[in-house]
């Protein structure tokens, strides 16, 4: 078995692994190694091929392709180590990875620091369970955005998408400019799940009609999908007899969410955060495993890909600095905790020294943020919508009497 | 002549505004409901001549994968998305293919030309 020894190594070479990598050689450490999965580097970019990427990070309207080739064109340039086609199969508590490919076989790598960026995957019809046949032409939709965009196979000809996030409304666009017929986005809640761009530029000028409150209840076909039956939901996600109807489709794409992908660091012993799925982090990215670092959608999932980039490059720095002896220790930490409307908050541990970007979900739209630490209070004017990933700037030298601070949002100002 | 109204939802930023664009005869005379200029300028540019980013991806021949992604240049008028998308279903690219590479130049003459997104290499 080959055995090695590195200084960081990047489980993950998608936008989240590579900023990583370029970060901590960047930050002067040699031996950085990068494990990837799939058959290149790049991760899911590669087929998000529509636009609206870098347009924070680089100030740039580009597609998913042309932003991650920037990223690999720099691990070129600076003579990062990767392997692709390689699974990672076991990360020790004491940073031993076990890995797996069919040119170095099993190798053994011994890392000083570890940053995971494994990303996160779909959700599928087993999460549902919806019931009725099993038949093909059932895809999730970023299988189904592989098929067309990379393998050039089409997943079938009349659609219908289950789920109104981004992918899907992005999915149904394609399938008709590729000449198929979507028969409509059904949203199980009574608001869309995607951004109000797409469902502007992918249903609205396809007049592909999009069903609010809606789900599918039964799957038809022996050996393909012939159709599906829908009906209403109420507002306790409760069946409403009597509004059920048969939509004949040869094919169902689920677009109903994405969860973080954690079985290497559960087992390695990192703390999750249970309302997340994905490791509790600090404002370096660092996990409860001194030196074990992870970013980008593993820890939670991000609307912009711009925002996993500067997860990426926190992560590497950290990570970097570290292996170098460099990073100081983590001494007083702060727990950051959701309160009222708010689902979940990242990094959930802060110093309250330096100023920290944080990041939140909220249940319900609001226009005022509230952060509460002891007896300091402070206000944040700004709107913040369900689908939507929000982030405030924390300023420093918060202190918060009982060791947390609590992110809450409101409609009206408290003042 | 008669004043007409659209409704449309702003897409500029997340507040998703609800824009009530007045014109008479062709000529936008009024813009209601947005929240900031820049909200203004997209429902006049969405009602008078709404354009869209363009991208796809077409056949390649010996590549690595069996697709390459595109785009246009610049973005394209809203009901011409289709004919684009038709007009590259008809072509087959040869790998290898550079980054930037141009697919096809000035199509359908709407004086854009369409580019490779990304490299792609003989398998
Ligand atoms: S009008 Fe202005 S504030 Fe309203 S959605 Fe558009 S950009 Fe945002």
């Amino acid at each position: 078995m080959i055995q090695r020894d590195v200084d960081v190594a990047v489980v993950g070479g998608g936008a989240a692994g590579l900023a990583a990598a370029i970060r901590a050689r960047r930050e002067g450490v040699e031996k950085v190694l990068i494990l990837e999965r799939g058959e290149e580097l790049g991760g899911v970019l590669h087929q998000c091929i529509h636009t609206g990427f870098g347009l924070h990070y680089f100030k740039e309207n580009l597609t998913g392709p042309e932003y991650v080739s920037r990223f690999i064109n720099i691990v070129h340039e600076l003579g990062i180590e990767y392997k692709v086609d390689t699974m990672v199969l076991k990360v020790s508590s004491e940073k031993r990875i076990t890995a797996i490919n069919s040119v170095d076989g099993l190798m053994s790598i011994s890392a000083k620091s570890i940053v995971f960026a494994v990303g996160c995957r779909e959700r599928t019809r087993g999460s549902l369970s919806i019931p009725g046949t099993r038949p093909a032409g059932i895809f999730t939709a970023g299988t189904a955005q592989r098929l067309m965009e990379i393998e050039g196979s089409m997943p079938g000809r009349r659609l219908m998408i289950l789920g109104s996030g981004d992918v899907g409304l992005i999915m149904a666009r394609r399938f008709v400019m590729e000449g198929a017929k979507v028969e409509a986005v059904l949203e199980i809640m009574p608001y869309p799940g995607g951004l109000s761009r797409n469902i502007v530029q992918c249903l609205d000028d396809f007049n592909i009609p999009l069903l609010l409150g809606y789900t599918v209840t039964l799957i038809h076909g022996k050996d393909r999908l012939e159709g599906v039956t829908v009906a209403k939901i109420d507002r306790y996600r409760r069946l409403m007899p009597g509004t059920e109807k048969f939509i004949g489709c040869d094919t169902l794409i689920l677009s109903v969410g994405l969860i973080p992908e954690n079985e290497l660091t559960k087992d390695m012993g990192v703390v999750l955060d249970p309302l997340i799925g994905g490791p509790m982090v600090n404002e370096r990215m660092e996990t409860s495993i001194e030196g074990v670092f992870a970013c980008g959608n593993v820890v939670h999932v991000h609307d912009l890909v711009d925002h996993v980039t500067e997860a990426g490059e926190t992560a590497g720095r950290s990570a970097a600095r570290y292996v170098l002896g460099a990073l100081p220790p983590f001494r007083r930490r702060l727990l950051v905790k959701p309160g009222a409307n708010v689902r979940y908050v990242v990094p959930q541990i802060i110093s309250g020294k330096e100023s920290v970007s944080l990041f939140f979900r909220v249940k319900r739209p609001a226009r005022y943020v509230t952060v509460k630490a002891g007896d300091e209070v402070s206000e944040f004017r700004q709107i913040v919508r369900p689908p939507e990933l929000a982030s405030i700037n924390l300023p420093g030298g918060i202190h918060g009497k009982d060791g947390r601070i609590v992110v809450s949002v409101r409609r009206r100002s408290k003042s | 002549m008669r004043e007409k109204t659209r409704e449309l939802t702003c897409v500029v930023c997340p507040m998703s505004c609800r824009a009530r664009v007045v014109f008479e005869g062709g000529e936008v005379i009024a813009v209601k409901g947005v929240g900031c200029p820049r909200g203004e300028a997209y429902a006049r540019g969405e009602v008078m001549a709404p354009v869209r980013d363009f991208f796809t991806t077409v056949r390649v021949r010996g590549g690595k994968f069996s697709m390459l992604p595109v785009r246009t240049t610049m973005p394209v008028p809203k009901e011409r998305v289709m004919d684009i998308a038709v007009e590259l279903s008809k072509i087959t690219v040869e790998a290898p293919v550079k980054l930037g590479q141009v697919i096809m130049r000035d199509i359908l003459n709407l004086n854009v030309d369409v580019i490779a997104t990304r490299a792609l290499d003989v398998v």
